[in-house]
């Protein structure tokens, strides 16, 4: 019969910070893949050799790039994609990660061993490393990507769902529903997936940002979004190779990655420390 | 008073949280004299251990002291500089936690830990310190000091952890001893011992004691004076044997009433509703909401804390000076009387019963596993309506016993009839069944109810499964929800918008809503305050009778036992060694460990030698 420990104050205004910068951020990206789906005030593809890479001016606010196209249009046009692998890489990882998690949390004994030694195994391999082997066996593509990022994503989010999921899994409200007869699945996504919700948003929001750079390593590298298609990472490719001549080609899309990546990271620790304050106030 | 140790005057402490600031503890006054033991009781949130913390100056950083001195030997400590504060605490005034699991370094020998407040405070080094240390683990009457000395923490008992933690406390042979809850994460046994330690202690050394817990029968045992506690308000004070033979404050009276007592069994008398928690609630009488007595009053002035004739007594009470206006008429402990047995088939009968565990193997079924028996040949039978109490320390097989019986354990041996049929040959259908009809309520409801799922949606639950249409389950949801005194407007709240006693009221209206046969209750009051507990149980009681269920009752708290059990069984080390009608295992225990059980029980009567 201890005195409530009420939560200390003090990481409130800071938490508050990064999830309004966060989230400004992330609606900023969002917003830009959107209108790019909407609107571009020239072509993505249009040509124009006369105005190779062109700094910035009244007619490219961007400039253009080695083949006179827009910078700008082409950012915008390029946003989908990025945060099409940003999104369904993380998704896809999801898809995988928790019903694994959510499994082997609740039957734990030699299924559970051994699916987590593999987990451990493959989270020993770098996250790009890993979705270069999915390519390879899949081959390149925008889709396939997605599908290779996902991939290696999913034992992360195994790996930290599952410490949710053994949390809540202690619970005399699992044994109770067992006591009373409820079937696997209604324990695992009824009674379980409602209390881990909040580390799996905190991750999810890290995991887009992660998917975005990886996608634009994998685009970069020709393995994703395929040329002429603009995608952030292809713009990064193709200008970095003429870099000595004009960076402006380079300085929209890595803006744009750069905005996206740190707002993602941004939401999800504002996320976590949101999440975990409210848990700390609440318990007290 | 000249001659006062320590002297807390005026103490008034807030918590601030979420930019609000949160009254925990107001105008609080204690004066502490050489070589007394001041009991503070009170219930969660009651505002106790603040009290300690200040005195140590250990309060949390989101804690701010609105008011007040607390004086020791005349210097505050509340305006005294670090290198002051460094000279009495831990060596002027020392303090004894709740749980000594945590408040000893997992990684460091105990010895180790002993010696270095030794050589922090007094400069006592080498051999010097770990002769003392010796000393001070033979006083606290552990066997063997330098074999407890070479001990991490892990290789003790809990009772040998906390009297390793009071060892600690008395190494600068303090003038203060403050105790948090001491006992309060021991079993009965072990706390008996602790209880009995501090008692020898207490005349061997000069300290003076302020003993912190919700158990006013721990309490009893040890102290001169009692202060009482309620929602950070200092409403009784006085001679021990005053505030439990006569108390003054209606609330004390209510706790008194409200604590189970080993000598006989009677109805106990809960407080209804629950503390509150208000900022505001110190500008009348804290207790007016839950106090049978209150006047318009009550409601509007705070309450002098008033003097009594008898001296060294006060109460905070507007009625403090006319004590006849605040008494219960009499007739106040109607008995309950054993539920006659009903002839008949008994509903669960289980014979030979044992539950095995296997330890070991950790990685992918390799090495070694090891077989503990949690419970070991176990036999009782159970009748309708009738009330069977499982009673033993933990660890001694009663919550496997439990699981067993709702087919939660998957390796047992032996036969669980239930009405003639075995459950462990039970079918799907036939699980189903006995699913509805025998039903759990835990411990802990913060734990039991999900909290993420609505209080119509928790005790539902059991009916959706039972494919109950959604009509019908509204209603049966109302009238259960009803039935444990919750109203409709519960139905939509959310766990953590419930106080504790709530929380356990829906658990019990999930177990009935589908009107079982056997309910088992494990350990159902254990996370309850006192005055909540009663209540809980005077609501078991009731619905027993109307709808005629028999109850398995786990429990380690034999004065719980007492008042609602018919028949008892003593377990230990996973096998029963006593069992039989309530009234003869308590009148007439035959079993040593029942015995010692039940003389460990602290009641409410002093001790006659002091």
């Amino acid at each position: 019969m201890s005195e409530p420990r009420l939560a200390p104050e003090a990481p409130a205004p800071r938490a508050n910070r990064y999830l309004v910068i966060g989230a400004t951020l992330t609606g900023l990206t969002l917003g830009t893949a959107v209108l790019g789906l909407l609107y571009s005030p020239y072509a993505p593809a249009q040509v124009d050799l006369l105005h190779r890479l062109a700094p910035p001016g009244a007619g490219h606010l961007l400039g253009t790039d080695r083949f006179g196209r827009d910078v700008l249009s082409r950012v915008l046009a390029g946003g989908w994609r990025s945060m099409t692998l940003g999104f369904g890489a993380t998704a896809v990882g999801l898809a995988i990660g928790l019903p694994i998690a959510l499994l082997t949390g609740l039957h734990r004994g030699v299924l559970d061993q051994a699916v987590m030694r593999v987990v451990d195994a493959l989270l020993s391999i770098p996250t790009l490393v890993f979705a270069l082997l999915v390519i390879a066996g899949l081959g390149p593509g925008l889709g396939q990507a997605v599908l290779a990022l996902g991939v290696a994503a999913a034992p992360k989010f195994v790996r930290i769902v599952r410490s949710a999921v053994l949390d809540a899994a202690s619970q005399d409200y699992v044994t109770a529903a067992r006591a009373r007869g409820e079937g696997a699945l209604y324990i695992q996504y009824g009674e379980i997936l409602p209390n881990v919700w909040a580390p799996v948003i905190v991750e999810a929001s890290i995991s887009v940002g992660f998917a975005l750079v990886g996608g634009a390593a994998l685009s970069y590298l020709g393995l994703g979004t395929q040329p002429p298609q603009p995608d952030w990472g292809v713009m990064i490719n193709e200008a970095q190779k003429y870099i000595s001549v004009s960076f402006w080609p380079l300085l929209g899309p890595a803006l744009a990655i750069c905005a996206s990546i740190i707002g993602f990271n941004l939401l999800g620790e504002g996320l976590r420390d949101r999440l975990h304050l409210r848990r700390s106030v609440r318990d007290a | 008073m000249p001659d006062a140790l320590l002297d807390i005057q005026d103490l008034s402490v807030s918590f601030v949280a979420g930019g609000r600031s949160l009254p925990a503890l107001r105008e609080f006054g204690l004066t502490l004299h050489p070589g007394e033991v001041v009991g503070l009781v009170g219930e969660s949130g009651s505002g106790k251990s603040t009290a300690l913390l200040a005195a140590m100056s250990y309060l949390p950083d989101n804690a701010r002291v609105e008011s007040g001195r607390i004086l020791y030997r005349g210097s505050d400590l509340l305006r005294a500089d670090r290198s002051t504060l460094d000279t009495i605490r831990g060596r002027r005034i020392a303090m004894i936690y709740q749980d000594p699991t945590t408040a000893l370094n997992p990684a460091m020998i105990v010895g180790a830990q002993i010696a270095e407040v030794l050589r922090q405070h007094l400069g006592v080094d080498g051999e010097a310190a770990r002769r003392r240390t010796h000393e001070l683990l033979r006083l606290v009457q552990l066997d063997d000091p330098p074999r407890v000395y070479a001990a991490y923490p892990h290789q003790l008992s809990g009772g040998m952890r906390q009297r390793v933690m009071i060892a600690m406390a008395l190494a600068c042979d303090p003038d203060v001893l403050l105790m948090d809850e001491p006992t309060t994460a021991l079993d009965v046994l072990v706390q008996a011992h602790v209880l009995s330690l501090v008692k020898s202690l207490h005349r061997q050394i000069e300290s003076a004691i302020v003993f912190v817990s919700h158990n006013l029968g721990a309490v009893a045992q040890l102290a001169d004076r009692i202060g009482v506690l309620y929602a950070g308000e200092l409403v009784e004070l006085g001679p021990a044997a005053q505030i439990l033979d006569d108390p003054q404050h209606p609330y004390t009276r209510g706790l008194i009433a409200a604590v189970p007592q080993l000598a006989a069994r009677r109805l106990l008398r809960g407080i209804p509703g629950t503390a509150s928690r208000e900022p505001s609630r110190f500008t009348h009488c804290v207790f007016a909401d839950r106090c049978a007595f209150t006047v318009d009053r009550c409601r509007t002035t705070r309450p002098p804390l008033v003097e009594l004739p008898s001296g060294g007594h006060t109460s905070r009470c507007h009625f403090a000076a006319e004590p006849w206006r605040i008494r219960t008429a009499p007739g106040e402990t109607a008995g309950t009387a054993a539920t006659p047995s009903v002839s008949g088939d008994p509903l669960l009968e289980v014979s030979g019963l044992s539950v095995e565990y296997r330890r070991g193997p950790a990685f992918l079924g390799l090495g070694r596993s090891r077989a503990i028996r949690a419970v070991r040949d176990v036999s009782f039978r159970l009748a309708r309506q009738r009330v069977l109490a499982v009673v033993g320390e933990s660890g001694s097989g009663k919550s496997t016993l439990a699981r067993t019986l709702l087919r939660l354990e998957p390796k047992v041996q032996g036969q669980i009839l239930f009405e003639g049929e075995d459950i462990n040959a039970f079918d799907a259908a036939d699980l189903r069944a006995y699913r509805r009809r025998a039903q759990i309520v835990f411990q802990n409801p913060t734990s039991s109810l999900n909290p993420r799922k609505t209080v119509a949606e928790l005790v539902g639950r059991p009916l959706a499964l039972l494919g109950v249409t959604s009509a019908e389950r509204q209603d049966r949801v109302g009238a259960t929800v009803r039935a444990v005194g919750l109203s409709d407007v519960h139905l939509d709240r959310l766990p953590e918008q419930l106080s504790g006693g709530e929380k356990q009221r829906v658990a019990l209206a999930r177990a009935f809503v589908t009107e079982p046969d056997l309910v088992i209750l494990d350990e159902p009051t254990t996370a309850l305050d006192v005055s909540v507990q009663a209540t809980i149980l005077e609501l078991l009681l009731e619905q027993k009778a109307r709808t005629g269920c028999a109850y398995l009752l786990i429990s380690h708290d034999l004065a719980v036992v007492r008042q609602v059990a018919d028949e008892v069984l003593v377990m230990r080390d996973g096998a029963v060694c006593e069992g039989g009608p309530a009234e003869q295992i308590f009148t007439h225990p035959v079993h040593p460990y029942t015995r010692d059980l039940l003389a460990a029980v602290p009641d409410l009567r002093r001790p006659s030698a002091s």
